[in-house]
């Protein structure tokens, strides 16, 4: 069962300034990368879709579903959401967190049955973390605790996965895994992933699909390969590159060169 | 738009409201701190009045176990030979002396209902402001509060305690014996006008802290042949500056027993030049003859000697 | 795994059974309490309640004095029970506004209702209004608090959010508006100085069955309803935007766990003026013996927090007789040792 988003026409304003404009895409069962320079609008078209932030004009719409039409726990169930880091800094253990992600299919004061402690534990085992279930949240490094975050959304059910510069704060050898396991839940689960990307090169290797953003318009939509070419990166993040293809995943390459100073031209 | 416009009408929505609290506030203030009424009429109980918080009370049988929180009010029970229908007494209540001996039950503020309610009471006297903390006992015996505002209305209340405690002629010669007092002094300094009058200041508890509009203290000073320098001011009890208390030049100081020291006031910087001061006509003054007790007439005497030296000789 | 479910919650059991029984006796041991005794000095000349007179009251048997039966049913329960719901309706709006603001310095207090209701309750004081009779004040009290939070509430509020740190900022300006309001009627009060003053450290001297009746029915529904929100205020936790993924309308939320908490912190302020430290430290206290997930700490709170006041009140009524300590002194000195003690503790964990 896969959901296809649909975005229409959104714009969304801070105030007076324009942070997006007219974005229009659409997607299903694919790992879709946001990419673009700061200040792009990559974090607030994020926002827009998980429904933090109202879009000022158009739609998004989950099928045939409005999103502004849902509330927030139909919502919930939909879309799971790994934000850049979770600042927890009070001592429950890493199985209540998780079991935070069972809300959205409980009523208000529903104790957790055998099913949502399963459902719990099963994400844990699937980000490889069951071990940890007993400890407290404020023990764990980084890196433990960001697979903690994901196996909270995984806990909601979610069918589409929405996650913000995952893996910003962590080490190569985390980033790698939890990159490698989202690529694998999209594959098994046909879970739709969308996710924003600071490292061009993370981007190109796990995403099927990437929208460059530049001051809040796409500047470039398609297939990894077709957007991740050295004239979009130079135009939109003023830096030389070269793209090569990886030597071993076959993946494109990002190598960066210099900055495009002012003075140079460049056609 | 529409946001603002709801929150202007918060605001006025509150700026009403406590505007109509102060409003309707002002009116029942007056109503309430009015002299009190006294419609002392027998009738088949012994005595009705209006107590000084405007009820209604009914004394259907001579109170044998008394309560009063009031230092004043045990006084004059004291005085017209009541003294041992006392049972409880708040813990201001000194005077006479055997009133130390009775039953503490707190001060009117925070009493203890508990000991009140155990001395099983049929009158309870209190202060107005204390009605707060003793309102629940309203339902369970005879509540009532005292609000003497003058001289005139301890006069009243000696009499009303009279008549409740069934020593009229006891009430009736207390007063007489104090209206005697008060008179002896009126004649000599009553018809002074204003220029002929000392200005005095009375300090409270803090410097510059007086006694303004409407007080007892003020109107025994005024009995005695003086004149307040706060006499005007609106609040009851203002805190005056020093620039103001200079500017007045009082002839006379008067500062609270519990207040400043009497050599404290001489040598602070700038009252050197009051005349008070310079003539060293600053006085300390027992706090417990200025009371709407019977020995007020003590403190309109003090006072008098201290305002008018040449006219009352010791 | 589903093991260790069970056993938190047969724990969580436990503890509200156990605190239950304790409340249960802190309730007897206070009914038993007084000068008038079993449980106290006594008054020279008059005969102390025993025991047995106390019990065969409660149960309405025995042939005793009227004097008697006041004491016990109409001086002593209807404070016990008065200072019950108010110690028990701080607590949980202090455990709430915490959750909510994610600060462990929020307090029922800490968006204005304690300065609101400090001014009501001075303002009709000192004006001596008696508008609608002799619970004039107590209205007013309740009225400006929740006043002062509407008010703070609405400054606060921009295109729908509700910024937690506007509010406090709100809230703390707004308390030093009313704070000053009550210097300014303070400074033109008269005799009622004291009075004001007394009302401002709070106390249950002035306890009636009318008090109990007119606040029992908000305090027991606000609590409810808090209760109701104690999943909510978890997730909360985690910062807003991720409880807005985990499905939690959050602003929805946020204003009724207000709404509530206000409405139970003015009812209860209105009742026994401003009591402080009970929904500031009974609220840390649970956290640091129940741990801080809001399902048990809310109701565990509830019932520790009437435990503590109920026991402080008692103290005030015997500690210095005949005159009564105001309860928040009581408060204070009791709490603060034993709160830090509890701090040094448990230093190791980080519990907030």
């Amino acid at each position: 069962m896969v959901v296809k988003i649909r975005v229409e026409n959104v714009s969304f304003n801070y105030d007076s300034i324009k942070a997006l404009e007219n974005i229009t895409f659409e997607i299903d069962k694919n790992i879709l990368g946001i990419i673009g320079p700061n200040g792009s609008g990559k974090t607030t078209l994020l926002k827009c879709i998980s429904s933090i932030l109202k879009p000022v004009t158009g739609t998004i719409l989950l099928d045939n579903n409005e999103l502004s039409t849902l509330n927030r726990k139909e919502i919930a169930k939909i879309i799971g959401v790994v934000p850049q880091t979770a600042n927890i800094t009070f001592p429950l253990t890493v199985i209540d967190i998780v079991l935070m992600g069972r809300n959205p299919h409980k009523k208000r004061l529903e104790f957790e049955t055998e099913k949502d402690i399963r459902i719990a534990e099963n994400s844990l085992k699937a980000t490889g973390i069951h071990h940890l279930a007993n400890r407290l949240i404020t023990e764990l490094s980084g890196g433990e605790l960001q697979k903690v975050i994901v196996a909270r959304a995984l806990a909601q059910e979610p069918k589409i996965l929405l996650l913000d510069e995952p893996t910003a704060h962590l080490d190569i050898h985390y980033q790698l895994e939890i990159l490698e396991f989202i690529r694998n839940l999209n594959a098994e689960k046909k879970l739709t992933v969308i996710s924003v990307f600071h490292d061009l090169n993370l981007a190109a290797r796990f995403c099927d699909k990437l929208i460059l953003l530049n001051d809040g318009k796409i500047y470039s939509i398609g297939n990894t390969d077709e957007v991740l070419i050295a004239e979009n990166i130079r135009n939109v993040y003023k830096v030389n590159v070269k793209i090569e293809k990886h030597p071993v995943t076959g993946r494109p390459n990002v190598i960066l060169i210099s900055p495009v100073n002012n003075g140079d031209s460049y056609v | 738009m529409r946001r603002n416009i709801k929150k202007i009408g918060v605001w006025i929505a509150i700026v009403v409201l406590i505007g109509a609290a102060f409003g309707s506030g002002y009116v029942l203030a007056h109503y309430l701190k009015s002299p009190e009424v006294k419609e002392i009429g027998e009738t088949e109980e012994i005595v009705s009045f209006i107590d000084g918080v405007g009820r209604t009370i009914k004394i259907t049988k001579t109170p044998e176990r008394i309560v009063s929180m009031a230092s004043s009010s045990t006084e004059i029970l004291y005085e017209i030979g009541c003294g041992d229908k006392i049972v409880g007494v708040d813990k201001y209540s000194d005077y006479p002396s055997d009133a130390e001996n009775k039953t503490k039950v707190g001060s009117c503020y925070s009493p203890s209902l508990e000991i009140i309610i155990g001395l099983n009471p049929d009158l309870v006297i209190t202060w107005w402001y204390g009605r707060n903390s003793i309102e629940s006992l309203e339902d369970e015996t005879t509540v009532m509060y005292i609000n003497p505002e003058s001289v005139d209305d301890v006069m009243n209340m000696i009499k009303l305690y009279g008549l409740i405690m069934n020593k009229t002629s006891e009430a009736d010669s207390l007063v007489d014996e104090m209206q005697d007092k008060i008179d002896n002094i009126t004649n000599l300094v009553g018809g002074l006008n204003k220029t002929e009058r000392p200005l005095v200041y009375y300090e409270l508890l803090k410097r510059g802290r007086s006694t303004g509009q409407g007080t007892f203290t003020n109107e025994l000073i005024f009995m005695a042949g003086g004149i307040s320098i706060a006499a005007d001011e609106p609040l009851r009890y203002p805190d005056l500056t020093d620039e103001y208390i200079i500017a007045k030049n009082p002839d006379v100081i008067v500062v609270v027993s519990y207040g400043a020291a009497v050599d404290e006031i001489k040598n602070r910087d700038g009252w050197e030049n009051i005349s008070a001061v310079k003539n060293n006509r600053v006085y300390s003054i027992d706090t417990h003859i200025v009371t709407s007790s019977p020995r007020l007439v003590d403190g309109l005497e003090t006072f008098a000697k201290w305002f008018h030296p040449g006219l009352f000789v010791e | 795994m589903e093991k260790t479910y069970y056993r938190k919650r047969i724990r969580w059991l436990t503890i509200i059974i156990g605190l239950s029984i304790a409340l249960l006796f802190t309730v007897l041991f206070a009914l038993m309490t007084g000068v008038m005794g079993p449980i106290g000095n006594g008054i020279p000349g008059i005969d102390k309640i025993s025991f047995r007179a106390v019990f065969e009251i409660l149960l309405g048997k025995g042939n005793w004095p009227d004097t008697y039966k006041t004491i016990i049913l109409k001086i002593r329960l209807p404070r016990i029970i008065l200072a019950g719901l108010v110690g028990s309706a701080l607590a949980v709006a202090g455990c709430a506004m915490q959750g909510l603001f994610r600060n462990p310095m929020a307090s029922p207090y800490i968006l204005g209702a304690s300065s609101g209701a400090a001014f009501g309750a001075s303002l009709v004081i000192v004006l001596g209004l008696s508008i609608f009779g002799i619970y004039t004040m107590q209205l007013s009290a309740f009225i400006f608090a929740v006043q002062a939070v509407f008010v703070v509430y609405n400054i606060a509020r921009c295109k729908g959010r509700t910024p937690v740190e506007t509010l406090l900022l709100a809230g703390i300006a707004v308390g030093c508006f009313f704070s000053a309001l009550v210097s300014f009627m303070k400074y033109i009060s008269g005799e009622e100085l004291r009075s004001i003053v007394f009302w401002l450290m709070g106390g249950f001297w002035s306890a009636t069955w009318d008090k109990v009746y007119a606040i029992f029915p908000l305090i027991i529904l606000g609590v409810g309803v808090l209760l109701f929100f104690s999943k909510a205020l978890n997730i909360m936790l985690t910062g807003e935007s991720t409880a807005m993924h985990l499905g939690i309308e959050v602003e929805n939320m946020k204003r009724i766990v207000l709404i509530f908490s206000t409405l139970i912190t003015a009812a209860a302020v209105s009742v026994s003026g401003i009591i402080g430290f009970v929904g500031l430290i009974i609220p840390h206290v649970m956290r640091i013996i129940v741990g801080p997930d809001h399902r048990i700490l809310l109701p565990s709170s509830c019932i520790t927090g009437a435990i503590f006041l109920i026991l402080a009140d008692t103290l005030t009524r015997s500690i210095i007789e005949p005159t009564e300590l105001p309860v928040g002194i009581v408060t204070a000195l009791l709490g603060a040792p034993f709160f830090l003690y509890l701090l040094r503790r448990k230093k190791k964990v980080k519990w907030w």
